[in-house]
């Protein structure tokens, strides 16, 4: 007779590679490594006392015991989360890390390895949110091995006297002939991987926010996109004006990263004011948006309209309070308790955006071709803001002729807009080296007639105040270049040195559109629509902005999804249970009654004979009395026959193992 | 053939199905390839057991008995009923991955097996004949998501021999065959035929001219000469039980092994059949097939008369008679027979 399963050393040891293969890859992604060697360590010990302890019943005490160790685990992270007891970082991933070092003590039955290896997916889930790069394909890979593994190893029954001596000479048994089909599963992965329809328009439900009253030194760290938690920090907010006199080195260092299909430039805010060395933002009234927000009201903008751009934002380096995104904004769920809008289209959070803090948000991206930019509305209809034309009286008139000049001949506004940005391109070089402002002089009069070089700043300058003097709204926009791209990942990371500026034009009926004028910077920076996957037209694309109360709607979609398919495998499970024939329920029942006994049950792999034989070597009363019933399952199952012998009916043997086992356990 | 998902499928398509939801709400690649690998295993895990249980093929090699030890060492290679038997198989595809059993015999009854590295156990249950005609396997091999099943041919026919004892008179208690030669059959002097050679055999009667002419070891059967011809009628009932008419067969297959063990000759006179005097193999034989309701000869020219009927057997011989309940053992039976003389 083999080890049964939940004997296999195997199976058990798949168990704790799985568990720290999805530690590691969290320590290694996201950090908090203290926490993750201490919950590995844990999880170790925990499987070696679980397989030391796996003959021995569950007692009340020790099971009370591990509750109130869950219970501390609760603690410690809302301690965690509302304190910053312990720094506040990743406090879901601390409680998954604990909660399956805690539960590692308990493994006794089959079932209590599976829930096992699924928890360490959630924290390789939880891993996987903050891998940005290739290398955690490996971990994903050494998980799904394991995971083969336990199903291998749970299903074949190790040699009898299956010990850490054998384990070797068991592991090759049980992988001989299998490595084949390994290789066909990863092969096959990857063409499902490669055709599954991917959501390239936008999530497929609003995160679940849970709106929890932090007291103001909570530290926001919380996960994106499906579990935020809500948090609240007063924060000092940025810069109100850009200084064009200036521009200090920027290093290489992240300063956050973005999960998005494609690319865009991510705005920050705009500055609407030129005093002729610098960009002053003007003070418009903003109100209050929640945590929450679908159907952003942003003047100016169609945002309804136009393909979705979804973005995941991981701030890796203290940032000012505007939320940076792809423009315009659509949908915000970020975690704060509540934000405010401004005419422009920024956004404020209620705190700089410090390291950790994540956020999801979903863009439009509109249709930026010459061909539609053509037909936007006259000037004459637009009611823009004075702001965003008004030039500072003393800026010199050679900047109106030469912006007179560079439109000649241009009927539609795009394509005046496009001759200026074409003209700064080409006659202008890009440096950072660039001569240093004379006190009194006019910024962009000293770089379009005397330095003839300058950076982003000047450039998107020149741009604005040539457009104004032509009468075309424009303002300043800030924030940060596309960043490098990850093919595989779709993500972009940011750093210190994508730090640009650029220029955000009114086109009438359509909205603002950015020109970047800055040679080697896309002329047109507008986000570019969502890559499409392979087959991605076949998977539904539903219009959450469409169905009103959408966020309730689209989260109860999603959880009706997944509640449906969870019934329709209970109903599977449970028509199978009442297909079987009444022998076979009964016999069900009896292996119950064993169980109650303390008598050997039958395992999944022993038929009912063998299982017979094996109760006979325990208790042969007890076999008696089952012998019967076995012998019709095993003719009901295997040859379809379930014919009541003469004189024997069901309920008889029924009440022939009751009686027998309640005289072998004293009537109990 | 047939094909059934295992309860461990639900769950990975549940589990599968919960992380591609992630993975289109966060947009992370990982969860996307997470997915693929758990769907991935669901066609492994049909295909693999599918293939596995495809291209097993089994045949016999041997059959195994013990338990029953036979007071005739002649028939120690032979099944008896109640042994536990062992099928040695040999195997063409991955066996190791199937699980086999139970069997499927002719009548189309099934019989349960247990298996041992390569060979499977069964019970040999009572006297007659075992025809197996095939035996169930299946294999969820590797990953335990679907199982395959299929009935496998495996031809073999068994013939399952009832138990017996040898029982001794008191004036030949503690002879047993073979220790004293003169116990044997074939150690007198009167001539019964020749007949093949078979453990046990004294070499001294191999008849070497006839074994030169078959080709096959022959001996000189013979009996005591003092020794008369033994005769029993087995006469079964229709209504008899099969315990009673299993006892009534293991009561006259130790009366005729008795015969043997003492080197006598015997007749055994069942339905329309006579075995050939002293034929213990044909006797064994037939007794193993032996059923209720075959109409008897006249038990007149038998002095021995065994009669199974519904509640016991009834023994009569000469003038002398017993009653045996159906569950008596055989060592009850070895008592009675011998007080019976």
């Amino acid at each position: 007779m083999g080890a049964t399963p939940e004997e296999s050393p195997l199976a058990r040891l798949s168990v704790l590679l799985a568990a720290g293969v999805a530690n590691v890859g969290l320590t290694v992604e996201a950090g908090a490594p203290s926490i993750a060697l201490t919950c590995l360590l844990l999880v170790a010990l925990g499987h070696y006392v679980s397989w030391r302890g796996r003959h021995r019943r569950r007692t009340r005490r020790g099971q009370v015991f591990l509750g109130v160790l869950l219970l501390g685990c609760i603690a410690y992270v809302v301690a965690d989360l509302v304190f910053g007891v312990f720094g506040g970082a990743l406090p879901q991933a601390k409680f998954a890390m604990l909660a399956q070092a805690v539960t590692a003590f308990d493994l006794k039955s089959r079932r209590n390895l599976f829930t096992h290896i699924w928890h360490s997916a959630v924290i390789l889930y939880i891993g996987a949110l903050f891998a940005w790069t290739p290398v955690y394909a490996v971990f994903v890979l050494a998980w799904a091995l394991a995971f083969f593994g336990f199903l291998l190893f749970t299903h074949r029954r190790d040699p009898a006297h299956a010990g850490a001596d054998n384990l070797l000479a068991n592991l090759r048994g049980s992988v001989r002939g299998v490595a084949p089909w390994a290789a066909c599963w990863l092969v096959l992965a990857v063409i499902v991987f490669v055709g599954l329809p991917r959501f390239a328009g936008r999530p497929t439900a609003v995160p679940l926010l849970l709106s929890i009253p932090l007291p103001e030194q909570a530290v926001p760290e919380v996960l994106p996109a499906v579990l935020p938690l809500v948090g609240a920090e007063p924060g000092a907010g940025g810069d109100q004006s850009i200084n064009l006199r200036v521009r200090g080195r920027l290093g290489d260092e992240v300063m956050f990263r973005v999960r998005a299909p494609a690319a865009s430039y991510w705005r920050a805010y705009t500055l609407e004011e030129y005093r002729g060395q610098s960009w002053v933002r003007v003070l418009r009234p903003s109100r209050p948006i929640p945590p929450i927000t679908v159907d952003l009201p942003i003047a100016d903008e169609r945002v309804g309209e136009g393909t979705s751009l979804p973005q995941t934002f991981y701030i890796e380096h203290p940032l000012p309070a505007e939320v940076i995104a792809s423009y315009p904004l659509r949908e915000l769920y970020f975690p704060a308790r509540e934000l405010r809008l401004s005419s422009t289209g920024t956004v404020r959070a209620p705190f700089g955006l410090r390291r950790g803090v994540n956020y999801s948000a979903v863009s439009t991206v509109r249709d930026f071709s010459p061909r539609a930019l053509r037909t936007a509305g006259s000037l004459k209809v637009v009611e823009a803001s004075p702001t965003d034309l008004a030039l500072p009286p003393a800026i010199p008139a050679r900047v109106k002729r030469l912006a007179d000049d560079l439109v000649t001949g241009r009927a539609t506004e795009y394509d005046r807009v496009a001759a200026i940005t074409q003209y700064l391109r080409s006659n202008y070089r890009y440096s950072l080296d660039t001569p240093r402002l004379p006190t009194g002089s006019d910024a962009v009069d000293q770089f379009l007639f005397v330095d003839h070089v300058g950076f982003c700043e000047q450039f998107a300058s020149a741009l604005a105040v040539l457009l104004r003097a032509e009468g075309i709204p424009s303002r300043l926009a800030v924030g940060y270049a596309t960043g490098d791209h990850d093919n595989f990942t779709g993500s972009f990371t940011v750093k210190a040195h994508d730090a640009h500026a650029w220029v955000e034009v009114l086109f009438p009926g359509i909205g603002w559109m950015p020109f970047d004028a800055s040679p080697g910077f896309a002329a047109e920076p507008a986000a570019q629509k969502p890559l499409r996957w392979l087959l991605s037209d076949f998977s539904p694309q539903v219009a959450m902005a469409s169905l009103g109360t959408g966020g309730r709607v689209a989260l109860g979609l999603g959880v009706g999804t997944v509640a449906l398919v969870a019934v329709i495998a209970l109903a599977i499970l449970a028509l199978r249970h009442k297909s079987l024939s009444p022998s076979v329920r009964v016999y069900q029942r009896s292996q119950r009654w064993l169980r109650w006994g303390r008598l050997p049950a039958r395992v999944p792999w022993q038929t009912p004979a063998e299982h017979l034989a094996w109760l006979r070597t325990v208790s042969v009363p007890a076999a008696r009395a089952l012998g019967p019933l076995a012998g019709r399952v095993e003719a009901t199952v295997y040859a379809g026959v379930d014919v009541p012998r003469a004189g024997t009916s069901l309920g008889v043997l029924v009440e022939a193992l009751r009686h027998r086992f309640r005289v072998l356990h004293g009537g109990s | 053939m047939r094909l059934r998902p295992r309860r461990r499928l639900p769950g990975l398509l549940v589990a599968a199905g919960v992380i591609y939801f992630f993975a289109t709400n966060s947009g992370v690649v990982w969860l996307y390839l997470l997915t693929a690998l758990l769907l991935a295993l669901v066609p492994i895990g049909l295909v693999a057991p599918l293939l596995t249980i495809q291209r097993l093929r089994l045949g016999v090699v041997a059959v195994d008995s013990h338990g029953f030890e036979p007071p005739l060492r002649r028939d120690h290679a032979r099944v008896f009923a109640g042994d536990r038997l062992a099928l040695r198989l040999e195997a063409t595809g991955n066996m190791e991955a199937c699980e086999l059993g139970p069997l499927v015999l002719a009548s189309g009854d099934t019989r349960a097996t247990h298996r041992v590295a390569s060979a499977i156990e069964l019970d040999a249950g009572r006297r007659g004949r075992l025809q197996v005609e095939a035996i169930l396997a299946s294999s969820a091999w590797p990953l335990g998501i679907f199982t395959a099943e299929r009935r496998l041919p495996l031809a073999q026919t068994i013939v399952v021999n009832p138990r017996y004892c040898v029982p001794r008179p008191a004036e030949r208690a503690g002879i047993r065959e073979p220790i004293g030669a003169s116990s044997r059959r074939g150690a007198g002097d009167q001539f019964l035929g020749l007949r093949q050679y078979q453990p046990g055999d004294s070499q001294r009667r191999i008849h070497w001219p006839t074994t030169a002419r078959t080709g096959e070891l022959m001996v000189i059967d013979t009996a005591l000469e003092s020794n008369s011809p033994g005769a029993f009628h087995l006469e079964i009932a229709a209504d008899a039980g099969p315990r009673s008419a299993d006892l009534a067969v293991e009561v006259t297959a130790s009366l005729a092994a008795g015969c043997v063990a003492e080197g006598r000759a015997f007749r055994l006179d069942l339905g329309h059949e006579r075995t050939p005097t002293g034929s213990w193999d044909e006797a064994l034989a037939r007794l193993s097939l032996a059923s209720a309701g075959e109409p008897g000869r006249s038990p007149s020219s038998s002095p021995v008369t065994i009669r199974a009927g519904r509640d016991g057997v009834d023994i009569a011989m000469g003038d002398r008679a017993r009653w045996l309940a159906p569950d008596l053992a055989l060592l009850e039976v070895q008592a009675i027979l011998e007080e019976l003389g």
